[in-house]
């Protein structure tokens, strides 16, 4: 097990993802249930991303309450594992299946093949629930948002990037383009984590502040038809409704602030490629953002950093502080200031025109029963059912 | 018997309520029943209608506002750029829209509300015509939103097509809000019979498939010379029979159904008559016990009127009936307590008459049995006395005497013998033997009467069980009665037989015989048909005879004779021997 974690740990990929890895300088087994971790420095937010995959040398093997027992052609069949430290869960098996549309794993539910469909899109969620079938939304730690590039000259003003974040009624987007299933967002920390400050106020909706901040940075509307300050071109993945939607909303109200957000919509490898080559002004997507505050720093950490997720270009001094203080620090009283700090700067100095958080929404059938306000991943292990069978599937 | 009268009237009551009732339950449920089916059915016909009505509106809405939009691309000369921005904004002001794309003639997009490339195309021949506007079939997409494809031809159209692809989330919203009860949907059928829409979010897997509903009752069932006629069935179905109604959209060619199971639909109607057969029911319960009660309070003074006559009948006179009501029953019973009190002051009266009629005829027979001994008797004293000298009057003197004494004594014994039993012995003996000899002694009787004694015995002797002096005695009585009944040159005879195991002596004669009515009371005490003596030969008769286990009968034809018929068990001991008891 000590073996397999510390490949896990120094597996570059995880090194990329996971920002407390750098800090790990060895992983040895204490005892027959017991690993030590060597440490280079200080490091408190470790446990947080010990939720890893393992690289398991054994099949019967695991750390969490399920292992893996085959994964082929798109479906992975998992057992569970009695020796689970927090105990042996009520399913004896579970199957993951992946079907190309929301409607042919739907029609699996209604029929019988499977037991739950992961990631109902907001607009069906009102017509999957019925007698036999509940739907389960939980806040998830993704947002939508436009990453902007940092090194284009128009986003590297903060000024320009406030002025962008003061002009989107969020509320508004998320009642329109997410069907009211979302969280407005102003920034990248999750806002369930525990040392997130409530308190810090977010951006309001203002346009009448954003024109006047970028009449201030020195973007007038040019007069014309249409009379527009600047145009910025947006990457988008497309054949995806709701950021087609989001894209679209945001578009509007940044062009009633003379702003126009032009589209270039690339199939998703082309997306990716082209985000990690840097030829972008801005990228329109749905980013992990937590629940971890590693997570927001895989993208805006310095760019000066190792790393290809960081390809935005931003660079605040006083925010890559923080995070080493949220990384480092086991202190709880010096992680919520550096968090409420981290707020402010990126209030100040956002990477991102931030969005909204959006739900992800879960079709299970009535015969089981699920903990509320968990992932299900995570709570897979408490769900119950009477033939101790499961069979799931993700569209 | 009285329980049938009870029960017949308890019957005829409820007879007379069942025929009404039941006539009159049947029809107001079969009335109810039809009535409140009929306002089921047009009730969901109403609520098809308006569903159709909003969802026609829903459709003509939407094609309205996207003609309005094509119209103002027409009149307007935007740039590409301006259609672009128009449609864009189009599409998120109206989010039934999820994407519009302008067509040019030739059928290359020129503006669209997408980010990329347009995904919808102008519909084909299968589409069908909404007053100019295509819309092609209905489909759902893979994020399980229902769509279809508008256009608006280039003669409306801003140079070209107008293409949109509508969002028909509206509809399965309005399809799905119309509830009917709690098991009651509706669903949407197109011309095709493609179910576009179910309320019951357990059947969205079946629009999800694009199932076909061609066989559904309603839709096999609508007429197309009127389609816009509303169809209404009664059908079954996976889960149960089903009622449905059924409202075609004319402008686009769908039909709206409403469907709900029977069992909730008519429940109301069902439970009415449920009801109403329970009212029934208690009112027949109700009439039944009502009329068994008043008749058991009606037929309650007769019953106690008959137990009075019962009463009366075993004797008991002391009993009356109580009945204090002032009715015709009341009446009878106050007539029957004075007709009781009657019977006994007349019975009272007949007892008296009787004990002196009886007091008279014991003494004259007592004077009868006693006076011609004790004259003989008195008569041979003054004789004796007179000629004591004759040493041969002496003896006969002392012969006369003691016969006459035991005469006396014999009307004595009979008369004691009428309380107490009298005393018998039992020895073997021969029925032929004793009554020969009775005969013969009673022979010269006969022939001084005129008559002629003749005997009939069975060959060979016939033991029995018997007293021989008691049995003598019986014998003698009855050939004695015959020699009174019957009239000069008569005859007697004196049978014996054997019959299986019984002895059977006959006594007949030719004489004058016994009435029918006085054949009953022969053998009583104190019954002679003689006009004097006690009559207690007959009843002394049977009695030895019964004591001896025998039995006896008399058959007579007034005019012809009687005979009198003895049956003794005979026994298989013999004179000098212990009888051998089988």
């Amino acid at each position: 097990m000590a073996e397999a974690l510390a490949r896990a740990v120094h597996d570059p990929i995880n090194h990329e993802l996971y920002w407390t890895f750098d800090n790990v300088e060895g992983v040895l087994a204490s005892g027959e249930r017991d690993l030590l971790v060597n440490l280079r420095r200080a490091t408190g937010a470790l446990p947080e991303d010990l939720s890893i995959r393992l690289p398991l040398a054994h099949p019967e093997e695991s750390v969490g309450p399920y292992r893996l027992v085959s994964e082929k052609d798109g479906e992975v069949v998992l057992e569970r594992f009695p020796m689970h430290y927090r105990g042996k869960p009520e399913i004896e098996r579970v199957i993951i299946r992946q079907y190309p549309t929301l409607r042919a794993a739907w029609t699996a539910l209604l029929r019988g093949d499977v037991d739950t469909v992961d990631r109902v899109p907001s607009g069906a969620v009102e017509f999957i629930g019925s007698t036999r079938i509940a739907v389960k939304s939980e806040l998830h730690a993704y947002q939508h948002l436009i990453a902007f590039n940092h090194r284009h000259r128009l986003f590297r003003s903060s000024a320009v990037r406030r002025a962008l974040n003061l002009a989107v009624d969020r509320q508004t987007l998320v009642d329109s383009a997410l069907d009211g299933r979302g969280l407005p967002s102003t920034g990248p920390l999750w806002p369930r984590h525990w040392a997130y400050d409530s308190s810090v106020t977010p951006y309001s909706f203002d346009p009448a502040a954003a024109e006047a901040l970028l009449d201030a940075a020195g973007l007038p509307r040019r007069g014309g038809n249409p009379n527009m300050r600047f145009s910025f071109t947006c990457l988008v993945p497309d054949s995806y409704r709701v950021t087609e939607q989001v894209a679209l909303e945001v578009q509007r109200q940044l062009y009633a602030i003379g702003v126009d957000m032009q589209f270039r919509a690339v199939p998703p490898d082309a997306y990716s490629r082209l985000i990690l080559a840097g030829q972008f002004e801005a990228v329109l997507g749905d980013f992990v953002s937590g629940p971890t505050f590693g997570r927001p720093h895989i993208f805006w950490q310095s760019r000066r950093n190792p790393g290809r997720y960081n390809a935005f270009g931003y660079e605040n001094e006083e925010a890559e502080q923080l995070f080493d203080v949220l990384r480092s620090s086991i202190d709880v009283g010096a992680i919520r200031s550096a968090a409420a700090r981290l707020q402010r700067v990126f209030l100040n100095d956002p990477p991102a025109l931030f969005l909204a958080w959006s739900e992800r929404t879960l079709a299970i059938s009535r015969d089981f029963e699920a903990p509320q306000g968990i992932d299900w991943l995570q709570s897979l292990w408490q769900w119950k059912r009477r033939d101790n069978t499961l069979a799931a599937s993700a569209p | 018997m009285t329980r049938s009268i009870t029960t017949k009237f308890a019957i005829l009551m409820a007879a007379a309520a069942i025929f009404p009732l039941v006539g009159y339950g049947m029809v107001s449920m079969l009335s109810a029943r039809s009535g409140a089916q009929q306002a089921v059915i047009q009730g969901n016909i109403s609520v098809a209608r308006q569903a159709a009505e909003q969802i026609e509106q829903y459709i003509q809405g939407n094609i309205r506002i996207l003609r309005a939009v094509a119209a103002d691309l027409r009149h307007t000369g935007l740039q590409p750029w301006q259609q672009d921005r128009i449609l864009k904004n189009f599409a998120l002001d109206f989010p039934e829209y999820t994407e519009i794309t302008l067509f040019d003639h030739d059928g290359a997009p020129v503006a669209t509300s997408r980010i990329g490339r347009p995904t919808v195309t102008i519909p084909g021949s299968d589409s069908t015509n909404i007053g100019g506007v295509l819309m092609s079939p209905f489909s759902v997409d893979d994020d399980l939103l229902p769509t279809a494809v508008l256009a608006v031809p280039p003669e409306e159209g801003p140079g070209g097509w107008l293409v949109a692809r509508l969002n028909l989330e509206e509809l399965w919203r309005t399809v799905d809000k119309l509830r009917v009860g709690e098991q009651g949907f509706a669903l949407v059928v197109t011309s095709h019979g493609q179910l576009i829409a179910h309320g019951d979010p357990n059947a969205k897997s079946r629009v999800a498939r694009g199932d076909s509903l061609r066989d559904h009752p309603l839709i096999a069932a609508r007429r197309p010379a009127r389609p816009e006629a509303p169809e209404s069935l009664i059908y079954p179905s996976e889960t149960g029979e089903m009622v449905g109604v059924a409202v075609h959209i004319a402008s686009l060619d769908w039909t709206l159904i409403v469907e709900q199971p029977t069992a909730e639909a008519f429940a109301i109607p069902n439970r009415l008559e449920q009801q109403l057969a329970a009212a029934v029911a208690i009112a027949l319960l109700v009439m039944v016990v009502a009329g068994y009660a008043w008749a058991r309070s009606f037929i309650g003074p007769i019953l106690r009127l008959t137990r009075g006559t019962h009463a009366l009948a075993e004797g008991r006179f002391n009993e009356r009936v109580e009945v204090h009501s002032k009715d015709e029953l009341g009446q009878l019973a106050a007539a029957f307590n004075n007709m009781a009190d009657r019977i006994v002051e007349l019975q009272e009266d007949v007892r008296k008459k009787e004990r002196v009629a009886m007091f008279g005829r014991i003494a004259v027979g007592l004077v009868h049995d006693l006076s011609h001994p004790i004259q003989n008797i008195g008569n041979h004293c003054k004789l004796i006395v007179r000629i004591w000298d004759d040493a041969e009057y002496r003896k006969t003197f002392h012969r006369t005497i003691e016969r006459e004494l035991a005469l006396v004594k014999r009307v004595l014994d009979d008369l004691l013998h009428i309380a107490r039993p009298i005393p018998i012995s039992r020895a073997p003996i021969d029925v032929n033997k004793e009554l020969a000899d009775v005969v013969e002694s009673l022979q010269a009787g006969a022939e001084s009467s005129g008559l002629t004694l003749d005997t009939e015995f069975v060959f060979g002797p016939l033991y029995i069980e018997g007293d021989k002096f008691a049995l003598n005695r019986v014998y003698r009585n009855l050939i004695v009665n015959a020699f009174q009944a019957t009239p000069p040159h008569g005859r007697v005879i004196v049978r014996t037989k054997r019959e299986s195991d019984h002895a059977v002596i006959e006594v007949a004669d030719t004489g004058c015989g016994i009435p029918p009515e006085r054949l009953r009371t022969i053998f009583d005490d104190f019954y002679t048909t003689k006009r004097r003596g006690l009559g207690l030969g007959l009843a002394t008769s049977k009695k030895i005879i019964e004591q001896l286990g025998g039995t006896i009968s008399v058959t007579s034809t007034v005019g012809l004779g009687s005979t009198f018929t003895l049956r003794f068990p005979l026994t298989k001991a013999r004179p000098g021997q212990l009888a051998v008891v089988s």
